[in-house]
């Protein structure tokens, strides 16, 4: 156990026991490798140390856990599995050399979740995973539960690697339709009757709408447009699923091919209403697929904003990429449940899955030529780890390579870098108890497409009109008049409901009425959600001078915004992170622009669309725009199983408001983002026809310098020394010496001395 | 007085000299009785037959009695004698240790540098490289078509 490296982890992140830590704890934590964790409570057993994402314990007194986990980041580490549910943490127990690490699980909740006989009420050690991935041995792997959602363990106890995978398979342990995957499920009740084939994806989607569920999914890419599900797909019914996790392993390749290869990633996905879940996440290191690519088939490449494993809202995704067309690329770890009737999952596990070492690409020519020379794709995309190369930092091939490595290379660089003491404080975000949104007595909704249209059907079609006495004694009382007046605005907000803070209601208020017996989300009006919506390293790429202002030059593009500029010398050798702070309530999105962990620009960027229904005047006018809306929504809804062959008729952004509202929709569902060179100001309706995803742009000085040119001219030193201690070319600043022997020089013998050393000697 | 003749292989701002071949001619004497200019001493010595068939190829000398290092100038043979004259004292050489344990400020140095201090010597080029990187995730999802109604109201009629 190196604990130095903790210890220095915990002091250069100023962790104590009372720091909670949050996603982006993680996030820094995950790309400082190894530094994950910190050491315990004072009271517990020394020299173990928390990793610092798992969730809530109940009793922080003896340990420091964050207290929720509730954004969007995950840790992983490499030949880490990752195990993250309520209540748990991990602690550190072993640090390989490899950069992987043991730890343990413990659990506090002995009273329905005792996993160790001998545990307390608090903190009780339960497993350990070892960073090989090796079946722990000792029984209390056995009791890691993974629960069934009736207060009843069901233990794990086997399949941990792949190998064990295979070998429960080859024993016979499994069906035989059952390659990969094993379900437990099907272990305890072998009726073929429960299960269901699938030969490709629409078919495992099919078995969703029919209430089967897949349980346990095998991939095989090799097959025809990379993402078929080539063998079997077991499923269940949804009664029986109920009682199910899911374990999911996505692989490449057929295990028993010749030219097999797997990203193995297992995940269990709880149920929805599920009281305790459990998720672990397993991934290699991309060296490590990237060789198994390399000596089998190289056409299955991975698309990296893909590669995370979790809960994004609605979106399950899966083996297919996130505009559900491009099935040639393989998102390692995420699963589509796109029915989240049964396995939509808590929102509390909004962790995602980064593994290390990955390089992806959606080139697949370029990733061919990765495979095969090393190149990094243009649009990498890479987790790494510290210790190791960063292959996206900014030090890819130069023109001027030949001088590039000139400083890099010298071992007796006088320079430190760790000179650069900057003190930065770390900025914590508050919130207000109260705002203008919370003053007033509007109400905010957040109506999907199919709400949206149900509510207008409402709003125009049905309210008012008399059908019993109660409307009669309405209308009376003039409840109906002027309600469009009540609706304020309604506007276009595209962003997932993952990333607002949302509950629901069961009513729509309208004036003194309110349109009942719905369920739709109302927009907490307080609450404002930060999402860590990406970063990226700043790195020198000449390690000198021209890293900094004015030689370097730094603009970050944000969508929606356009770009601003980043301070140079402020921002270099720091991660740089861009939050969003989403306010549907007036259509802005805020971004908070962070140098490492201090705020550095706070900018806001129109991303709502108003669209114009509320004023009266408007109202014959608007008529017909929002039965467009309507007709919109009721088409999107009708495109909820087959979006991508609807979508494709979409044109521009422009009709929203006029004209074909489906066509309308149709082109933003088709949106895609353009080459990098149509990066610009983004405004008014065509404002999402620009990249969604920020961007950071970097000039560099470029310079010519020959290798004789420290022999010539010397470079840049400025300090003092003995000259004895000096070898070649050294120019001196108003040199002084003294003469000890004999034989003294002259006045102007000593002039010309000082001359020479201010000119230049060599030593 | 004795002097001692080298092959100096160095430029005349390296300090310390790489001296070669040395020889040491004896009876040498100033060419004028009496003089002693310590800056560009004029020689001569007779034994340069005997002492050294080829003190033309010399290039350096040291004069123990000035404890100075010279480059020579001229060397020429006159009424069998050979005249040595020294165009230069060097200085760098005389003085080495002076300034070799000396302390100075050094400005720049060939092999001790701080990389982030400016090198305006340096030939910087107009050709900027540019690099654009994409990164994070997408800030808005056009495919979640999302309403945000605002209305206004208690709505304590529901109908």
């Amino acid at each position: 156990m190196n604990y130095d490296i903790l210890e220095d982890y915990q002091k250069k992140y100023k962790i104590t026991d009372d720091t909670a830590l949050d996603a982006e704890d993680i996030m820094v934590t995950a790309q400082h490798t190894r530094l994950y964790s910190y050491k315990n409570g004072p009271n517990t057993v020394q020299h173990q140390f928390l990793l610092p994402s798992f969730g809530t314990i109940a009793n922080t007194t003896n340990s420091i856990v964050r207290d929720t986990f509730n954004t969007s980041m995950g840790v992983c580490f490499k030949n880490m599995k990752r195990v993250s549910g309520v209540r748990y943490v991990g602690l550190v127990t072993d640090v390989k050399d490899d950069g992987g690490l043991a730890f343990k699980i413990i659990h506090n909740d002995s009273a329905t979740r005792n996993i160790n006989s001998n545990s307390s009420s608090h903190l009780n050690s339960s497993m350990s995973l070892s960073t090989e991935l090796e079946k722990p041995t000792g029984t209390s792997f056995a009791n890691f539960p993974v629960g069934d959602g009736n207060g009843t363990m069901i233990y794990e106890d086997t399949h941990e690697t792949w190998d064990d995978v295979l070998t429960l398979q080859n024993n016979g342990a499994v069906s035989t339709n059952t390659s990969y995957i094993l379900s437990k499920q099907y272990l305890s009740s072998n009726s073929a009757s429960n299960f269901i084939l699938a030969n490709n994806w629409q078919d495992v989607l099919t078995s969703y709408s029919n209430n089967y569920q897949a349980s346990y999914i095998d991939i095989n890419v090799a097959a025809a447009n990379g993402i078929a599900i080539n063998n079997q797909k077991i499923g269940t019914t949804a009664s029986n699923a109920t009682n199910w996790d899911i374990k999911f392993f996505a692989g490449l390749g057929d295990s028993t091919a010749t030219t097999s290869y797997q990203i193995k990633t297992d995940c269990y996905l709880p149920y929805k209403n599920y009281p305790f879940y459990w998720c672990h996440y397993v991934a290699d290191p991309l060296e490590d697929i990237l060789v198994q690519i390399k000596e089998g088939l190289a056409s299955e490449l991975y698309h990296g904003e893909d590669l995370r494993v979790g809960y994004t809202d609605e979106r399950w995704y899966s083996y297919y990429n996130a505009d559900g067309n491009t099935y040639r690329y393989f998102a390692v770890g995420e699963t589509l449940l796109s029915d989240s009737q049964y396995f939509g999952a808590d929102a509390n596990i909004n962790g995602r899955l980064t593994p290390f070492n990955l390089v992806l690409t959606t080139d697949e020519s370029q990733a061919m030529d990765y495979l095969s020379t090393g190149t990094l794709p243009d649009d990498a995309f890479c987790f790494y780890f510290e210790n190791s190369a960063d292959p996206t930092a900014w030090d890819t091939q130069s023109k001027h390579e030949e001088y590039k490595n000139d400083y890099q290379t010298d071992d007796n660089d006088d320079s430190d870098e760790s000179e650069r003491s900057d003190e930065r404080p770390r900025t914590t975000p508050s919130t207000m108890s109260a705002n203008a949104a919370t003053l007033s007595n509007n109400n905010y909704y957040w109506l999907t497409a199919t709400q949206f249209s149900d509510f207008i059907r409402w709003f125009w079609d049905d309210v008012g009109d008399m059908n019993d006495f109660s409307d009669f004694i309405n209308i009376v009382q003039g409840l109906y008049e002027n309600l469009e007046q009540s609706i304020v605005g309604v506007r276009f907000y595209p962003v997932s409901s993952s990333y607002l803070s949302l509950s629901t209601v069961t009513k729509i208020n309208l004036s003194r009425i309110a349109r009942g017996n719905v369920s739709v989300s109302a927009i907490n009006k307080t609450v404002q959600h930060r999402v860590l919506i990406g970063s990226i390293m700043i790195k020198e790429k000449t390690k000198n001078f021209l890293d900094y202002h004015p030689y370097t030059k730094l603009s970050l593009y944000l969508p929606l915004y356009g770009f601003i500029d980043l301070d140079t010398n402020f921002f270099m050798g720091y991660r740089l992170k861009v939050f969003c702070v989403y306010n549907p309530i007036d259509g802005t999105l805020q971004y908070e622009i962070f140098c490492g962990d201090t705020l550095a620009d706070t900018v806001v960027a129109d991303m709502g669309i108003n669209i114009d229904l509320s004023l009266s005047s408007a109202r014959e006018q608007n008529s017909a725009m929002m039965r467009n809306i309507t007709g919109m929504a009721s088409g999107v809804a009708s495109l909820a199983g087959a979006a991508a062959a609807t979508a494709a008729t979409g044109g521009a952004a422009a009709p929203m408001l006029a004209g074909s509202a489906t066509s309308a929709l149709s082109s933003m569902s088709n949106m895609s983002a353009p080459s990098i060179q149509k990066f610009g100001k983004s405004a008014g309706n065509g404002k999402y026809e620009i990249t969604a995803r920020c961007a950071l742009y970097r000039i560099n000085t470029t310079y010519n310098r020959p290798d004789t040119y420290g022999k010539t001219y010397g470079f840049p030193c400025y300090k003092s020394y003995k000259l004895s201690d000096l070898s070649g070319f050294t120019r001196c600043e108003n040199p002084t010496l003294t003469f000890s022997g004999d034989s003294k020089p002259l006045k102007h013998e000593v002039e010309k001395l000082y001359s020479l050393l201010k000119e230049g000697v060599r030593l | 007085m004795n002097v001692k003749l080298y092959k100096n292989a160095s430029s005349y701002e390296v300090v310390d000299k790489s001296l070669s071949d040395e020889i040491e001619l004896a009876d040498v004497r100033f060419k004028e009785a009496g003089s002693l200019n310590v800056e560009t001493p004029v020689l001569i010595t007779p034994n340069f037959k005997s002492d050294a068939e080829n003190i033309a190829a010399y290039n350096y000398m040291y004069i123990p009695k000035f404890k100075r290092y010279y480059y020579i100038g001229k060397i020429s043979y006159s009424g069998g004698l050979a005249v040595i004259e020294a165009s230069e004292c060097d200085l760098l050489m005389t003085y080495k240790s002076d300034l070799k344990n000396s302390t100075q400020l050094v400005l720049r140095q060939e092999e001790k540098k701080n990389r982030y201090i400016v090198d305006k010597n340096l030939i910087l080029h107009d050709d900027f490289e540019f690099k654009i990187k994409e990164f994070g995730s997408p800030v808005y999802d056009t495919s979640c078509l999302s309403v945000v109604v605002e209305t206004a109201g208690t709505g304590t009629t529901v109908v």
